[in-house]
Order: C-alpha cells, then structure tokens, then sequence
C-alpha cells in the first residue's frame, strides 16, 4: 500500500501558501496592537485575552501534530482501547480545577509572567526555580524539536520525489514564519494565528472523519469487518485486558497533571483577561477532547479494518494512507485533503510557537533576568527574548535536521513523566500552606530521579503504569511528610492567597 | 464563613464532586466488562459506547463546577470584546 500523499498541484500549493502568508499578516497585526514594551505585553498579550480567542488558543495548543499522526497510528494498533485518549485529555480540563482558580487570582494581584514566578512567590527559593526552570526547559524543549520533525514529515509526504530537500526545506521555511510572526507580535501574534489554526483544526478533524466513513467505511462497518478478521484484529474491538485497564489510569493521571502543568498552558492561565473569561474557556474545553480524541481514533479503526498490514512505526503513516484513498477518489476528495493538509500543518504550528513563546520566556526572565542580569531593563529583556527565541528555533531545526532519520524521539513519551513531578510544587503549594520549599524541592528532585532511572532501565511502564507514576509518589510523599516534619522546626516561608 | 465569591471554588473542589468524577471514571475505563465481550451498541463495541458517555458526562460535570464564579471575579469582568483581529 502507498502511504504518501499523490504530490499537489500548483493551485493546491497555492492555497497551503496562502494560508500560510495569513499567518504573517497576523503578526503583523499582532505588532500594531503592541501597548507596550513591557514583558507581560509581549509573553501575555498584556493580560487580556477574551473568551473566544483563549478557547481556540487552549485547544491549538493542547492538540499537536502528535495528536493527528500519533492518535491514529495507535488507535490502529490496540483498537478502541485507546478511547482512553478522550479520558485523558479530559482529565487536563478537570485538573485545571485544582491549579487554575488560585493561579489566576495570583497571578493579576503579583504580575507573574512565566510559571517560576508563582514558585518565587510562593517558595522564594532560588535552587527551586533554577530546578523548575531546566526541568521545564528539557520537557518542552524536547517537545518543540518533536513539533519541528513533525513539520519536515509532512512536507516530506507532500514532496515524495525529493524527500530529503523537502523534509530540510520545509523545516526551514515554516520555522521561520514562526519565528518571523513570533517577533513581531509575540504572545497575540501566537494566540491570533491559534484562532485560524484552531478553526482549521476543528474544520479538517470533522472532515477527516466524513470522508473517512463516505470513501473508506463506517466505524460500525469497520467493526464487523475486524470482528470476522484474524484474533489479532477482533482484539482491537474487545474489552482491554487488566493490564491495559491499569495503562488508561496511569494515562488519565500522568497526562492529566503533566499537561495541566505545561508552561505555555500555565501562562494562558495568566493570560485570560479575567476570571470569568478563563472560566467559560475551561467550560468549552471540557467538550473538545471529544472533537480530537473519537475522531482520530474511529479513524485509526477504520484504517485498522480497512488498511490492515503496517506495521510498529510505519502504522503513524495511517492517516497518510487513508488522505491518499480519497485523494484517488474525486476532485472534490483532493481539495479536501488540502484542507486537511494545512489542519495537520495547523496542529504542529499552533504547538510549536506556543511552545518557543513559552521557552523564549524562561530563558529571558527566569534564567537571563533572574541569575545573570536581575537589573536588566524592560528594553534589554525584550531584545534577549527576541533574541532567544531565534537562538531556541534555531537550535531546534538543526537538532530536527540532524534527527531526521530516527524516529519521534523516544524521550518524547517521558516528557509528562517528567511535567507530573511539579504537581506538588504547583498544585499542592496553591492548597497546602504548610508545604515547605526544602522538602518539595528534595521531593521533585527524587521523583524526576526516580522517574528517569526507570525509564533508563527499559521499565518505562511496570505492570501498565507509568515511570513519572512512582515518581510522582515518592515526590508527593517526601513533599508531605517533610513539610510535616519541617513545622515542628519553623513557621511556614511564605502564604499561598 | 465564606464569602459568595469563594462559592465558585468550594464548589469546584467539593468532596462530592470528585467522588464523582471517580464513579465516572470507574465506568468509564472498561475493567468490569467480561473478557471476549463482542456486544455492539450502534455497531460499535457496547464497552467502548460506555468509555465515551462516560467522558462526555464528565465533560458536563466539570461545565457545571465551572459555572460558578471564582475568588476575586467581579459580575463585570469577562464581558468585553474579543481582541480578534
């Protein structure tokens, strides 16, 4: 089976093209509406995102490139048992509940701009929020060169004569758009060019699965067909096992927390306009799992039904395979591909520049302005945010040219391992007032250490569960019983409200 | 006593809600159906029409915590217009 894209005509380029010269105009725009030179400004878009341009940026940023390629591929190995996807992406909404109210209300009385802001407020400890900081800076960094490979591949699939020059090229070009509209509009360029990535998104998954069930066949069909196939097919349609049941808890906690406790989800916290605005959003985002999540996986069943035969790595190329079958079909079926096409391009991009934004921040106020230069000016931070953010793409595209035969790293996966040990300093500081700084930090320390170790002796699930699971424990428990015993000693630093 | 504008996030972190949750959740992740269970519902697998009502209740559990105000919200806040070029 052919499983790249039947190459675009010129008027099809021309409309990717177009949509990605908008993105330009966006930040265009987003640098005539600049107040100020201020860092909230250009990180926050000064504090006063509204409902609706706050819904479409959580969920472009929330749903990768991972999330189209990497749902369907899986759906298309274990069957519905990855509806555990919907449990877990819903279970970043829910967890918000715990971190997003306080953080907020903090965060317009404190003027925090990066996540460690709230650490220094609450902790006051340097050593905490240099280790929060690299420990931030590693998860997402990581992430970004993911969302650059992803970039390359699909080009590279749109290109399938000269795959090498596209995957290159393609890195290149659409990194610097990102990088060109990220400079001049910062966080609203960001959010601005989310809302058209968001509807496109929203547009192509609805699309996706419409033309899924007219040229390929239904999820009902696609069931029968894969009850009447081989055991392994009829697997993916019954009931998972205790051990896969134990995966889908692990799932919905360490993915839950981790990306609740993204650094760019964290700052869209503190960039809502009010309380209210961050409120409603949350509410909607309650219900978009659902748009990503049942779509992609009764897409990756009906492959599974349908495209039997790839195998491991080679069935992320599933979707790739099912958009070719209607491409064949009609023309109709090509340009709505096309459409398809900028979703997917949408869905990495809207990733990768709130994810630069993010690392462009720490790097600026948390690392430059914290240890190097605390008497930096407004105008000098700015020019090393500008700065860092084109030294941070840079250093990704190289990373994802030079990687580009591997695939998506593996330390992807342990990046919400690694998110999930600052459940207690972000979470359980926001609730507890007698949480002390020392025993959180030798509790993120363990878990992180503990975590990784796992995972680096080939034990990055035990029994179903996660490695950043037993971390999460031994950090929590080291967290609680230390600041127990801390209490006796001294009065708490600092007060949570 | 609390004040009104605490309401909104007693309400998000009561008990009750996140007992909840976890009766959603126990249902929701297929543990108690038998093994080889081929039962459809709408063509699909039944254990999997659960997992996603499942998720779908959660979802209109956790709009119905948001609905009410936070700390510090004011009626005012939150009405403006969009900045949306």
């Amino acid at each position: 089976m052919n499983s790249e894209l039947m190459p675009f005509e010129p008027a099809e380029l021309a409309f990717i093209g177009v949509y990605l010269l908008s993105l330009l105009v966006v930040g265009w725009l987003g640098l005539r509406a600049k107040k100020d030179d201020s860092m909230s400004d250009f990180y926050l878009g000064g504090k006063g995102v509204g409902l609706f341009v706050l819904v479409l940026t959580l969920y472009a940023t929330q749903y990768s490139g991972n999330s189209m390629f990497g749902y369907t591929g899986n759906a298309y190995r274990i069957g519905y048992a990855w509806l555990m996807c919907v449990h877990f992406m819903t279970a970043v909404v829910v967890f918000y509940l715990l971190l997003a109210p306080r953080l907020h209300f903090l965060s317009k009385r404190e003027g925090f701009i990066t996540p460690t802001d709230y650490l220094e407020h609450r902790f006051g400890s340097p050593s905490m929020n240099l280790v929060a900081t690299l420990l931030m800076l590693v998860a997402v960094g990581n992430y970004l060169v993911a969302q650059m490979m992803a970039m390359g591949r699909a080009l590279q699939g749109l290109m399938p004569q000269v795959p090498e020059s596209a995957y290159i090229y393609g890195v290149i070009l659409l990194a610097l758009i990102i990088v060109v509209y990220e400079t001049l509009g910062g966080f609203r360029a960001v959010a601005w060019t989310d809302v058209i990535q968001g509807l496109i998104l929203l547009v192509g998954l609805f699309l996706l699965l419409g033309m899924a069930c007219y040229y390929v066949g239904s999820p009902a069909a696609a069931t029968g067909k894969l009850l009447a196939s081989s055991p392994a097919d009829v697997a993916k349609v019954l009931p998972p096992d205790a051990q896969r049941c134990r995966e889908w808890l692990s799932y919905v906690v360490v993915v839950g927390l981790g990306a609740a406790l993204y650094p760019q989800a964290i700052q869209r916290i503190y960039a809502a306009r009010s309380a209210a605005t961050l409120r409603r959003s949350l509410a909607v985002m309650a219900f978009l799992p659902m748009t990503v999540c049942i779509t992609t996986v009764l897409v990756g069943v009906i492959g599974a039904a349908y495209e039997p035969g790839l195998k491991a790595a080679e069935s992320d190329k599933i979707l790739t395979v099912i958009c070719r079958q209607i491409q064949q079909q009609s023309l109709f079926g090509r340009w709505l591909v096309v459409v398809l096409f900028a979703a997917i391009l949408a869905a990495v991009m809207s990733t990768a520049d709130s994810v630069l934004l993010s690392i462009s921040s720490m790097l600026t106020k948390d690392l430059y302005g914290r240890f190097a230069r605390p008497n930096a000016s407004n105008t000098e931070l700015a020019l090393v945010g500008k700065i860092s953010s084109w030294a941070t793409i840079g250093l990704a595209v190289l990373l994802a040219v030079r990687l580009r035969d591997t695939t998506l790293m593996q330390v992807l996966d342990r990046k919400f391992d690694l998110l999930v040990q600052l459940a207690p300093a972000f979470i359980l500081s926001l609730r507890w007032k007698r949480l002390r700084v020392g025993p959180t930090l030798a509790g993120l320390i363990a878990g992180v250490a503990l975590a990784v170790t796992l995972a680096a002796c080939g034990y990055g699930k035990i029994g179903g569960v996660h490695a950043g699971i037993f971390g999460l424990a031994a950090n929590f428990a080291i967290a609680v019983f230390g600041s127990t015993l801390y209490e006796r000693e001294s009065p708490p630093h600092a007060v949570c409200s | 006593m609390h004040s009104p504008k605490d309401r909104g996030e007693e309400k998000a972190l009561s008990w009750p809600l996140w007992i909840t949750y976890l009766i959603l959740l126990a249902v929701g992740v297929p543990w108690y159906w038998p093994e080889g269970s081929t039962t459809l519902w709408f063509g699909l697998p039944a254990w999997a029409v659960t997992a996603m009502v499942a998720s779908a209740a959660i979802s209109l559990l956790t709009a119905v915590a948001l609905w009410h105000p936070w700390p510090g919200e004011s009626d005012s806040q939150g009405e403006e217009e969009d900045q949306t070029p």
